[in-house]
């Protein structure tokens, strides 16, 4: 009986949360629409750090993922009040859209070559981790370092689609709609992508 | 290593994260920048509108059109008792009032309540005849005589209900001495419980003396109503009511 009940609130839970979220997207977005500043640096603070990390892993260098980042928060402030929102399903994806397009304008504006090292000094690893295990944490730290240090090494293509995915936590949906690929097409690239990373960090190990 | 092991080690990469400083500068910035671009705080009411307009988008669009429709259906519905309780006798819209009545009796399975039901409507029915006629405009004499006649038909089914109605009530009280006062006072026609007292050995007659109070209030304003003293005819079936 108690069973049953727990399995009825987390089929409620799981049926009444994607609404739920579904009603705060487009709340947000038609606010943003009517130029509501408090709903927009509430945008910014919860996505902020997810939109710097993943300027961060294309470009690769710390100040130009700032500059960027910035960029990219006023650039969709002005699209939502220049565009219609039938676009984009949810406005963590019209972010993402919007940071993909401003990195690859950015480098064809400057002329640069979309080179990314990730060797800057500004972002060390801290593993947090409950027991304190001294020698795991050093472990985890060096693997860690070791998958930082071989992500610039993949493809593009693969290392957005791990970044979205793994450390950004897009769903197959999203990532299809910011990358303009089938679902299909996406679960192909991650598990070709994963493959790729595994085979680098073999590779490394040997 | 597993796929399950380097997911979970991608996972940790979110640690990498701006520095706070910049990230609350960079805020700072954003937001004189927008206010300049001419953004405000809602009021009120936009944000009532805007939630009003989400709802209604998060929503898939067959349940908006299903609850349209049924709030269409309901406001339809009520409207319709509403014109269909004021319709007059003498009105085109009255046989949609009499079929109304009848799918409300064809619905209701209890007897008893049926009875009491058709018998409400014949009295309700038979005073707007009384007061149709009662008007000294109306002067269609071939309606004057189809409504003479359905009067009587009225009055009749009044009387048959409320002595169908009584039968078992008087029956029920006869048995046991604490029969439920519902099934009495709807053979009453009485609005309010005073005269009706189904305690000790009163009750019986009580209910008898009901019955025939009733059945005479009928009788006396099918009387008034042949005598073609209509308004007296209405006044004396507002007794019942």
């Amino acid at each position: 009986m108690k069973n049953s009940l727990i399995f009825c609130k987390k089929v409620k839970i799981h049926m009444t949360l994607p609404l739920v979220n579904k009603f705060k997207d487009k709340q947000t977005l038609s606010r943003l629409k009517n130029k509501d500043k408090e709903v927009f640096i509430k945008v910014y603070d919860d996505f902020a750090g997810d939109i710097y990390r993943f300027v961060y892993f294309k470009v690769g260098h710390v100040e130009e993922a700032k500059d960027l980042t910035s960029m990219i928060f006023l650039k969709t402030w002005n699209h939502i009040q220049n565009n219609s929102l039938t676009s984009s399903s949810t406005l963590r994806a019209l972010l993402y859209k919007i940071a993909r397009t401003s990195i690859v304008d950015y480098y064809r504006e400057t002329g640069g070559k979309l080179e990314v090292s990730l060797d800057d000094d500004d972002n060390h690893l801290e593993i947090i981790d409950e027991n304190h295990d001294l020698e795991g944490d050093m472990d985890k730290n060096a693997d860690l370092l070791r998958i930082k240090n071989k992500l610039p090494l993949l493809k593009e293509e693969y290392r957005e689609i791990i970044v979205l995915k793994f450390v950004n936590d897009l769903d197959i949906d999203e990532i299809s709609e910011v990358t303009g690929k089938t679902k299909g097409n996406v679960r192909v690239l991650l598990h070709r992508s994963l493959a790729a990373l595994k085979d680098l960090i073999k590779e490394d190990q040997k | 290593m597993t796929d399950r092991d380097l997911i979970k080690k991608l996972t940790n990469l979110k640690e990498i994260k701006p520095d706070p400083s910049w990230l609350k500068a960079n805020r700072d910035s954003l937001y004189s920048q927008i206010s300049n671009s001419g953004a405000t705080n809602l009021s009120t009411w936009s944000s009532f509108v805007i939630n009003l307009k989400s709802a209604l988008k998060t929503a898939s669009a067959p349940a908006v059109a299903l609850a349209s429709l049924m709030l269409i259906v309901i406001a339809s519905s009520a409207y319709a008792h509403l014109l269909l309780s004021n319709t007059k006798p003498n009105q085109s819209l009255y046989i949609a009032r009499e079929i109304s009545e009848q799918a409300k009796l064809n619905t209701i399975l209890n007897p008893v309540a049926r009875e009491k039901m058709a018998s409400q409507f014949a009295v309700n029915n038979a005073q707007d005849i009384a007061t149709v006629l009662a008007d000294p405009n109306f002067n269609n004499t071939q309606e004057i005589e189809k409504l003479n006649v359905k009067f009587n038909e009225e009055i009749n089914v009044a009387k048959n209900s409320v002595a169908r109605l009584e039968k078992p009530a008087v029956q029920n009280v006869a048995v046991s001495g604490t029969a439920t006062s519902d099934e009495v006072y709807s053979a009453t026609l009485s609005k309010d419980n005073s005269g009706i007292s189904l305690s000790g050995e009163a009750t019986s007659t009580t209910v008898d003396t009901a019955i025939s109070t009733t059945t005479k209030i009928l009788e006396e304003a099918q009387n008034l109503f042949t005598e073609k003293k209509f308004q007296e005819a209405v006044d004396k079936i507002d007794l019942i009511k």
